[in-house]
This record gives structure tokens, C-alpha cells and sequence, in this order.
């Protein structure tokens, strides 16, 4: 059962994702509006250009055209709304992605070929008769008009190349701006960029299509005339005669231009819409005087409601580096009655755990090797020495041989021990010896078989792991870890002057150790080779800021830093942060 | 009271003048030579004496000179002349009266394309006004630093948190001094011509922003290596259309890079970390330079023409703010980030603005205002010229002092600020002068830090050699 916090959230997306759909209502407006001025343009009338135009617009026929178009705009606002929301999924290999996201990625598809058909369908309405009826009179009973089928198979073609272009593999995913500008201010600057874009893209896209229309509209339009029981039209039966239309290949191009139009405007209202700022509570309050709303720590802890968890941990960071110090004076104040420091307890606390989760996450992820790096560390010989580390060690041995000195330390243990010299108590039992035995000779066979597997063409592609392919997807989640520990360190780097209570120095050395551990692990995985990329901008992203948090914290408490931390190595990774020496 | 280190003489500062009631304050009037003040762990910077070579933008006549001419084919000439200038410069050599005599039908053909060029030229620079000063010379003409094109100092930068100083130098190199002097790291890229700016990154070792010819370069250097060279070479951030970045400033949390254009309307907002920008979208003129303000609240920004504004950083809505006539030269916030004073190229007038957020009882007409706060006209003190048109300003961190440099007097003016309780108030205190015939080129105060609580005026003068004018409280 969903907590009131976890509803609350809950409540406030649907709101935001209305706001979102609501908009794109409007969108579709504007576009048809944009559309009709464009196929109506009358130099020589312009003022009868326009009234007609916009009376044309608002009137009772239009609303009642469109209104298949807006409810099938709302279920895939729905669909886009519940992807935006879900809690991503890792998928280890491209068959699981295949199998778990299948239906989704089938309702996908239909959705956006029944807004391509729909829109192509209503703008088709209000163009010349030429274009807008599908079966026209002629000789002896009714021919199909190869002109709206043009047309409505450029909207569902259109509405799929958006698909595989933008939906097929990448998931809908919330990227927060690099500022938070006014919601109006965005959607007014991203319109004029996305009209401007939508043109210059479906241009070649269409030459595409007429060249398909071309080598299968024979195919499509005797299937059509057979359902219709009308005469197969034959107009464009050769490319130069849809080459030379050229009316019909504006209308198909501005009509493309608009239905990308409409999806990249409704994905961008989407995303500015759920990455709005979103204040928080601090605290409720005492039991009689509650306040209503979802505190900063509840919201953090919804894991199932990631957009809150993003929105909280925005907040945090805004407040913690905000000139006004108000709401952080909430966080170090004490409670009424007992005293105690309970707000930040709970804050710092959760947003420890989030830290400390995410670090966990990173070295499991890092140390389970992928299944294919077994597979290949059995060809590979092993770490090599350094060049120069070999030659020492050559050089030595020659000298040693040279002047007749004996190694009297024995072989030098083995960097990895090899299967044979296993680590066996030399009083084990027979029995478990006998276990032991099966249980490598099981995993031996188990590995050739893998080997085995995974050497048939393609089948790695389809079912094995890429290295670092989960890491590379928990760093793409890192941008809440981002915030939280700049937030920590600027809470922390305000105490100094705001706290009066001293609630914050308590845990300043559990926030200092916990950060170094996320920076010790991030040194390392930057150094990896993820998903067969050398840099990982998330990596760096995270890196820098959990640098800069350390610094901050080290800069304002550098006088006091002995005092704090106990651990001498601990001591010794902070000091280069005092003195601004660590990279 | 406060007086600069080492200096009896020093003179008190004159009495306060209230701006309120219409009195403007003067130049001071007292000379101090700080020459003979030399701080212990401070580098001794002299770029006239480390220089490599000579400026980049030295003109192609100085090469030429070095050649001799030779004859050759008129197509083979228009040819490296086209590689080597430019197509325009192509044109010109091809319809000059020398090719006509060789070849008039390549000779006219040139004359009609240069003609239909030039036209174009004129048609885009009708569109857009502010594109009629091309390349180096408007760089010059809104940078800060005083005679850009040939200075050997073109910026200097404090560290924000430790003592760390990048010296850019009119050989498109950039020299990092610490307080141990024994290495020198040198910074120095192919992509990196036309210095304009510079900034370090807050709260990080050595991550060093620069606004260029090209874009922004992104320095990032190991601390603990002590080469000349750093191991990697510098990320180029680039943006269409986005060049030569005249102004680079980091956030006061170094999360955001803010840059400028002459070329742009629009500033960039930089997630450098990831690569991403986004732009403050405004019609009108391209932005000369930015100011952030030290709390970060705020961010100034001027443009090449009579239009400045303020951003609130909260939700980046601008104030904008009109002046009588020329453009901003130069403009520095307060250390509360509560008062903005600037400098504009056609007055010798300086301005301040006050943002205040809660301010009772105080009639929204006043504080739209900005007040001329001090008379900066030139006068002579003895045989030394004090005072002109401003080149830059820079107010130390502690809020006490306002370094001005001039474009047309040889010396540096000091005033002495304070702040009190949205109270400002400003008073002449001395002229800092040079060596011989040397004038200031650039001006900047270290950053206060832990280690460091002073005021410490650096001097960037003409003949190469960085000066540090101290300040302590007394």
C-alpha cells in the first residue's frame, strides 16, 4: 500500500504530466493554424488570407476534426507520462531489453503511426478536394485518389521515423536543464528552435518516402482499391510523375515537418514540465498544528517515485547554496519538545544511506565481472608486469647470478595463484576434497561452455553482457548523488556560521569519510574502459562535483580538519584537499 | 584606519563625500610609489622577460619583410594568396593593376566578385549592425585590459581559494605562478590564440577556463607534477557562431560556466562537466563581458551597445538597464554582492547600483538608479596626470579599497570603500604610479582565502612586470 507521502508525489506528477498534455492540445492548434496559413498563402488577399484562415481555425467543423486526434494526443500522453515516471530498468543483455521491453515498444509504435495517420487524416480535410477524399467518381464507378494516399501514408511514415529515430532504443528519459529558467520562458524559446528543426529534418526523410512510395505503391493501392472495390489510380506509377507533383510534395513535407513537430514538442513540455523546481517541506511541524505536504527526506526515500527523488534532491542543493539561509536555520533548528536535532538527523541520514547505496552499487557493479570478461581473461595471460618493473627484476637476477648470490626468500608468491596452489588446509577431509574437485571441474566445464556459446556468431551480441554496461547505467542515474553531495557539503560549509546548536559536527566526519569512499570508488571506475567508451561524461560529472563538495568542506573547516578526523589516512587524503592538491 | 604596508607617508583618506547630496568625489591626489614593496613567497613575474616570441597578432607585413620577393605565375600567386590570407586578400591580388596587365579577363572577373562581396558585406553588417567591427580590433575595443592588441600582460587571475596565479601573455601562452617558485607550469595550445579572459574554476586545484579566439579552452592541471608542460592538453568547448569569447566566468560554487561573445546575443551557460550549454536568449546587442556576483545571485552582464543587464540566478529573469550614451568598459561587484559599481567608455564617471532585497519604505523610482559616485576627470598633480577615461575597476574582497586604471594616464587610482549596512560610502585615497614610462595594463586583487586575509593589489603594467601593492589593516 502507497504511503501518503508516496500518493502525494504521486498526485503531483499527474498534475504536472495534465499540465504537459494539456499543452500539447494547444500545440496541435498552433500547428494546424501554422499549416493552414502555409497552404492557404494568397499574396494578393493577404487580410482574407488570414480571417479565413482563423475563422477556419476555430470553428464547430475543426473542433469536431480534431477530436480524434486529441484523444489519440492523450493516450500517448498517457504512455509518455507512465514512461517518464517508471523506475528504469537495467537490461544485461540486448535479448533481455528485447523481451522486456516488447510490448512496450509495440504500443509505441502503433501509437505513433495512429498520430501520423490521424494528423496526416485531419490536415488532409483541409486542403483542395484533389487531396482530401479517398475515392473519387470516374468512368464507371470510383477510383481511389492517389493523392490522400500519398499523403496519409507520408503521416504514419513520418509518425514511425520519429519512432526508430527517437523511441525504439532509448527509453524516454528526464534530463535536468542546466538552469532553471521560467517554464514559459523555455517552452517559448524551444518552439521557435523546434519548428525551425522539424523542417530542416523531415526534408530528406520525405525524399525517402517518395522513393518507398515509389517501388511499393502498386502493392498498396491495389490492396486499397480491393477493399474499396474501387479503380487502382495510376497517376503515380513512375517517380518522375511524383517527382513533378510538386504541390503534393510540399504538403507532404510541411505535414512530416509538423507531426515532428508535434512529438518533439510534446516530449521537451514533458521534461520542462516534470523538471520544475518543487519546493518541500522541512519539517511538518507539531501534531496539532501539521503541515500539509511531503517533507525533503520523505520524498528522497520514495525509490519507486524517482522524479520526486530528483525533484527533493534539487531542492536540498538549491537551499543549501541559496543567499537566503531560512530554510537551512529548519534544518539545524532543534525540536520542540526534546530538543534534539531531529530534522537534520533524518536528512543527513537518508541522504548518507542514498550516498552510501550508490557507492555500494558502484563497487558491485565494478567487481562482477561480466560474463564475457571470463571468457576472455582464459586467453589472456594474465596481468603483465611493467617493461621496467621486468627489466629491474632481469637486471637484478643477472647481477645476483653474477656475482653468486642466492635468492634465499624462495619464489616470490605468486600474483595469482594459480588453481593448483589453492589455499587447502592440509588436514581437509577426503570427502570435501572430493567436492571440492567436482565443484572446479563443474565450474570448468560450465566456463567452456560459455566459451563455447558465446564463439557462435552473433549470439555475444544478442545475450552477452558489454563490460561496465551497469555501471555505465547506475553513473547515468547519478544526477540526484550530484546534488546531494554538493547539498551535504553546502549544509555543512553553512554550519560553520548558521549552526548555532553545533548539530552538524557531529556527522561531519561520517559525511568526509563517506565521500571519500565515493571518490576513491569514482577514481577507479573513471579509469575504466565503460561500455566501450573512454570517458564517461556522468563519471566525470559525479567525480568533480564529489571533488568539489570535499573542497568546499575542507576550505571552510580547513583549521579545525585534525580535530575532526581521527583516521590518519583518512587525515592524511584530506589534507591534499586543504591544501588544494588533490586532482 | 588603513594604509598600504611599509608606507609612512600614506595618505589619510580625504573626507568621505556623501554621493546622496550631489557631490561628486575626486581623484585622489596623493602619489605612492610601491615599487619598494616586495612580499615575501611572491613570484617575481616579468612576462617581457619569459616571453617565447612575439605577438600572434603581429601583421603579415613583419613576415614579409623577412622575404624576398620572387616572381611568379599570377595564378600560382592568387593561389597562396588565398591559402595564406584569405579569399578576399585573393581577390584583390587577382583584380589588382599589376594581374590586369597579365591577364584582364581574370582581372575583371575579380573585380565583379570582389564588388558583389563587398556588397554582401555591406547587406549583412546593415542586418546586423553590430557585426561592423570584425575580429581583433573590437576585442580590443571592449576588452578590460588597456591597449590589448600589444600588451605583454593581457590578464591576470587569482585562484579563489589558494595562492595560485595565471598570467596570460600577449604570446598566447599562460604562465601559472605559485608560492614555490621553482617550476612554472606554461600553458600553451595550438587552438589558444587571442587571450581574452581567463577564470578558475572555485573549489577545485587547477582547472582554469579560457575564453579565446576559438571558444573556451579548459585547462586542467595536476598540482603535484612539477613540469613546465601539463600532460593533457586542454577541452575546447565550441558553439556555432560562438567566437572569439571575449569573457569566461565561473559560478562562486563552480558548478556553471558563464561565456560571452561580441559575435553573440547570447550567453552561454556551461555544465562543463557534461559538455551541455544552454543560452540566455535576448534580441538585441551581443554581450561584451560578464560579471558574477560573489555571493552568485546575481549576474552582470554588458553589451557592446548602450544596454546592460542584471540576472536574478534563481530563475534567470533579467533587469535591464539603459545608459545615456557609449557602452559599460568595465564593472565590479561589492563583496556582498549588494552593490555593483561600473564605468562606461564616454564618461569619466563612476557609477554605482544597489540591489537590496528587502529594503522598507523605499520608493521603487530610487532604487532604478543608478548614482554617479565619483568624478574621475583628469587633473594634473605636479608634473603627473591623474584621472581620464576609465579602463577597468577592481574592488578588493574585503570591500575597502577600488583600484580604476585609465586609458590615457599612467597611473593607478585607489579609493577607499565601505559598507555599512547597505550603506556605501567612497573616499579618494592615493595614485599608484610605475617605473619610468610604463602604464598599467591590467589590474586584479588576490582572492581572499584561508591563508590569506589582505588586500593585495596586482598591477599588470606595460613593460611585462607584475606588481603586488599591498594593503593591511593598521
Amino acid at each position: 500500500m502507497s504511503s501518503p507521502a508516496e500518493l502525494e508525489c504521486k498526485k503531483l506528477c499527474v498534475r504536472r504530466c495534465l499540465f504537459a498534455v494539456t499543452f500539447g492540445i494547444a500545440i496541435q492548434y498552433l500547428l494546424l493554424s501554422i499549416f493552414l496559413l502555409l497552404v492557404n498563402f494568397s499574396l494578393l488577399h493577404p487580410i482574407q488570407w488570414v480571417t479565413e484562415t482563423f475563422s477556419l481555425v476555430f470553428s464547430v467543423y475543426t473542433w469536431l476534426k480534431i477530436t480524434p486526434l486529441i484523444s489519440a494526443l492523450v493516450l500517448y500522453g498517457i504512455f509518455l507520462g507512465n514512461s517518464f515516471l517508471a523506475v528504469p530498468k537495467y537490461y544485461p543483455s540486448r535479448f533481455a531489453w528485447l523481451c522486456g521491453t516488447f510490448l512496450k515498444k509495440w504500443v509505441s509504435f502503433v501509437l505513433h503511426a495512429l498520430l501520423g495517420f490521424l494528423t496526416a487524416w485531419l490536415y488532409a480535410g483541409f486542403l483542395s478536394e484533389e487531396y482530401n477524399v479517398l475515392l473519387r467518381e470516374c468512368y464507371e464507378g470510383y477510383c481511389l485518389n492517389e493523392r490522400y494516399i500519398f499523403l496519409a501514408l507520408g503521416g504514419v511514415y513520418a509518425g514511425l521515423y520519429y519512432f526508430s529515430k527517437e523511441r525504439f532504443t532509448g527509453e524516454p528519459e528526464i534530463v535536468f536543464p542546466v538552469i532553471q529558467e521560467c517554464k514559459y520562458v523555455k517552452i517559448r524559446s524551444q518552439i521557435y528552435s523546434v519548428i525551425y528543426m522539424s523542417l530542416m529534418k523531415s526534408f530528406v526523410p520525405v525524399m525517402c518516402f517518395v522513393l518507398v512510395y515509389w517501388v511499393a505503391s502498386w502493392t498498396v493501392t491495389s490492396r486499397v482499391a480491393a477493399v474499396f472495390d474501387a479503380e487502382p489510380d495510376e497517376s503515380f506509377s513512375s517517380l518522375t510523375s511524383i517527382m513533378l507533383s510538386f504541390r503534393l510534395l510540399l504538403y507532404t513535407w510541411i505535414l512530416a515537418s509538423q507531426i515532428l513537430c508535434n512529438m518533439y514538442l510534446l516530449y521537451i513540455c514533458f521534461i520542462i514540465v516534470l523538471t520544475t523546481e518543487e519546493h518541500f517541506l522541512i519539517e511538518k511541524g507539531p501534531a496539532l498544528n501539521r503541515q500539509e505536504g511531503v517533507t525533503i527526506v520523505e520524498a528522497l526515500s520514495l525509490s519507486k517515485v524517482p522524479i520526486a527523488q530528483h525533484l527533493a534532491s534539487l531542492d536540498l542543493f538549491n537551499l543549501a547554496t541559496s543567499k537566503s539561509s531560512e530554510r537551512r536555520q529548519q534544518i539545524f533548528s532543534l525540536s520542540v519538545p526534546g530538543g534534539h536535532p531531529y530534522n537534520w538527523n533524518q536528512l543527513s541520514g537518508q541522504v548518507l544511506s542514498m550516498i552510501d547505496a550508490f557507492t555500494d552499487e558502484l563497487t558491485q557493479s565494478r567487481k562482477t565481472a561480466p560474463i564475457q570478461s571470463a571468457y576472455f581473461q582464459k586467453k589472456l595471460p594474465g596481468p603483465m608486469p611493467p617493461a621496467t618493473l621486468e627489466a629491474e627484476r632481469i637486471l637484478i637476477r643477472q647481477y645476483n647470478e653474477s656475482f653468486g648470490i642466492r635468492n634465499m626468500m624462495g619464489s616470490p608468491p605468486c600474483r595469482s595463484p594459480p588453481p593448483s596452489c589453492n589455499m587447502t588446509s592440509p588436514a581437509m577431509n577426503p570427502c570435501d576434497r572430493v567436492n571440492d574437485t567436482v565443484e572446479h571441474i563443474g565450474q570448468v566445464i560450465n566456463d567452456a561452455c560459455r566459451s563455447a556459446f558465446y564463439n557462435i556468431p552473433g549470439f555475444y551480441y544478442l545475450f552477452g553482457e558489454q563490460e561496465g554496461a551497469k555501471t555505465t547505467f547506475i553513473l547515468a542515474r547519478s544526477q540526484d548523488i550530484i546534488w546531494l553531495t554538493q547539498a551535504l557539503a553546502g549544509l555543512c560549509a553553512a554550519s560553520l556560521t548558521e549552526d548555532r546548536f553545533g548539530v552538524v559536527q557531529k556527522e561531519l566526519p561520517v559525511i568526509i569519510k563517506s565521500f571519500l569512499r565515493l571518490k576513491a570508488e569514482l577514481d577507479q571506475i573513471c579509469n575504466m574502459n565503460l561500455n566501450g567508451k573512454k570517458l564517461d561524461r556522468n563519471c566525470i560529472a559525479l567525480r568533480n562535483a564529489v571533488k568539489r563538495s570535499l573542497y568546499k568542506i575542507c576550505t571552510v573547516f580547513g583549521d579545525y580538519i585534525g580535530d575532526l578526523i581521527a583516521d590518519m589516512d583518512e587525515l592524511r587524503r584530506v589534507q591534499c584537499y586543504v591544501k588544494y592538491l588533490e586532482t | 584606519m588603513e594604509s598600504p604596508r611599509g608606507c609612512t607617508d600614506f595618505p589619510t583618506p580625504e573626507s568621505p563625500i556623501v554621493t546622496e547630496n550631489g557631490r561628486l568625489c575626486s581623484v585622489p591626489v596623493r602619489e605612492v610609489t610601491g615599487n619598494a614593496y616586495i612580499l615575501e613567497f611572491y613570484p617575481e613575474i616579468n612576462i617581457s622577460r619569459e616571453m617565447f616570441h612575439g605577438s600572434s597578432l603581429k601583421s603579415m607585413d613583419d613576415r614579409r619583410s623577412l622575404m624576398i620577393p620572387v616572381n611568379e605565375p599570377l595564378i600560382k600567386r592568387i593561389t597562396r594568396t588565398f591559402f595564406e590570407e584569405g579569399l578576399m586578400e585573393a581577390l584583390e591580388e587577382a583584380a589588382s593593376p599589376q594581374s590586369s596587365s597579365i591577364s584582364p579577363v581574370t582581372s575583371s572577373v575579380a573585380k565583379y566578385a570582389l564588388r558583389l562581396l563587398v556588397l554582401l558585406r555591406k547587406l549583412r553588417r546593415t542586418v546586423h549592425p553590430h557585426l561592423r567591427e570584425e575580429g581583433i580590433e573590437s576585442i580590443a575595443k571592449y576588452s578590460e585590459t588597456r591597449d590589448w592588441q600589444k600588451s605583454y600582460i593581457r590578464c591576470i587571475r587569482w585562484h579563489p581559494n589558494c595562492f595560485k596565479i595565471a598570467v596570460a601573455s600577449c604570446d598566447d601562452s599562460i604562465r601559472v605562478y605559485t608560492d614555490e617558485p621553482t617550476v612554472v607550469p606554461i600553458l600553451k595550445s595550438g587552438t589558444q590564440k587571442c587571450i581574452t579572459s581567463m577564470a578558475w574554476r572555485p573549489y577545485s586545484a587547477a582547472e582554469l577556463a579560457v575564453g579565446c579566439q576559438v571558444g573556451v579552452l579548459l585547462w586542467s592541471m595536476d598540482p603535484n607534477l612539477h613540469i613546465t608542460r601539463p600532460l593533457s592538453q586542454a577541452n575546447l568547448l565550441k558553439h556555432p557562431n560562438f567566437n572569439p569569447v571575449t569573457s569566461v566566468e565561473w559560478s562562486p560554487d563552480g558548478c556553471l560556466l558563464a561565456t560571452s561573445s561580441i559575435n553573440d546575443t547570447d550567453i552561454l551557460i556551461w555544465d562543463v562537466d557534461r559538455c551541455r550549454n544552454v543560452p540566455l536568449k535576448r534580441v538585441g546587442l551581443p554581450c561584451s563581458f560578464l560579471k558574477w556576483s560573489p555571493d552568485g545571485v546575481r549576474m552582470f552582464s554588458s553589451t557592446v551597445g548602450n544596454v546592460f543587464r542584471v540576472w536574478a540566478t534563481d530563475k534567470w529573469v533579467p533587469e535591464r538597464w539603459t545608459i545615456a550614451k557609449g557602452s559599460i568598459q568595465s564593472a565590479a561587484w561589492s563583496p556582498c554582492g549588494s552593490f555593483l559599481l561600473f564605468v562606461t567608455t564616454e564618461e569619466p564617471i563612476l557609477y554605482r547600483l544597489q540591489f537590496v532585497e528587502e529594503q522598507i519604505f523605499t520608493s521603487s523610482s530610487l532604487s532604478k538608479q543608478a548614482l554617479p559616485i565619483a568624478d574621475l576627470s583628469k587633473i594634473e598633480v605636479g608634473v603627473r596626470t591623474v584621472g581620464g577615461m576609465p579602463q577597468s575597476i577592481a574592488w578588493d574582497p574585503n570591500g575597502q579599497y577600488l583600484a580604476i586604471i585609465f586609458k590615457d594616464s599612467p597611473n593607478v587610482v585607489v579609493f577607499a570603500t565601505s559598507i555599512h549596512k547597505h550603506q556605501f560610502s567612497i573616499s579618494p585615497s592615493c595614485f599608484i604610479t610605475g617605473i619610468g614610462v610604463e602604464f598599467p595594463s591590467y589590474i586584479c586583487f588576490q582572492s581572499k582565502n584561508r591563508k590569506n586575509s589582505d588586500s593585495v593589489l596586482t598591477i599588470g603594467w606595460s613593460s611585462g612586470r607584475a606588481q603586488y601593492f599591498p594593503f593591511a589593516n593598521m
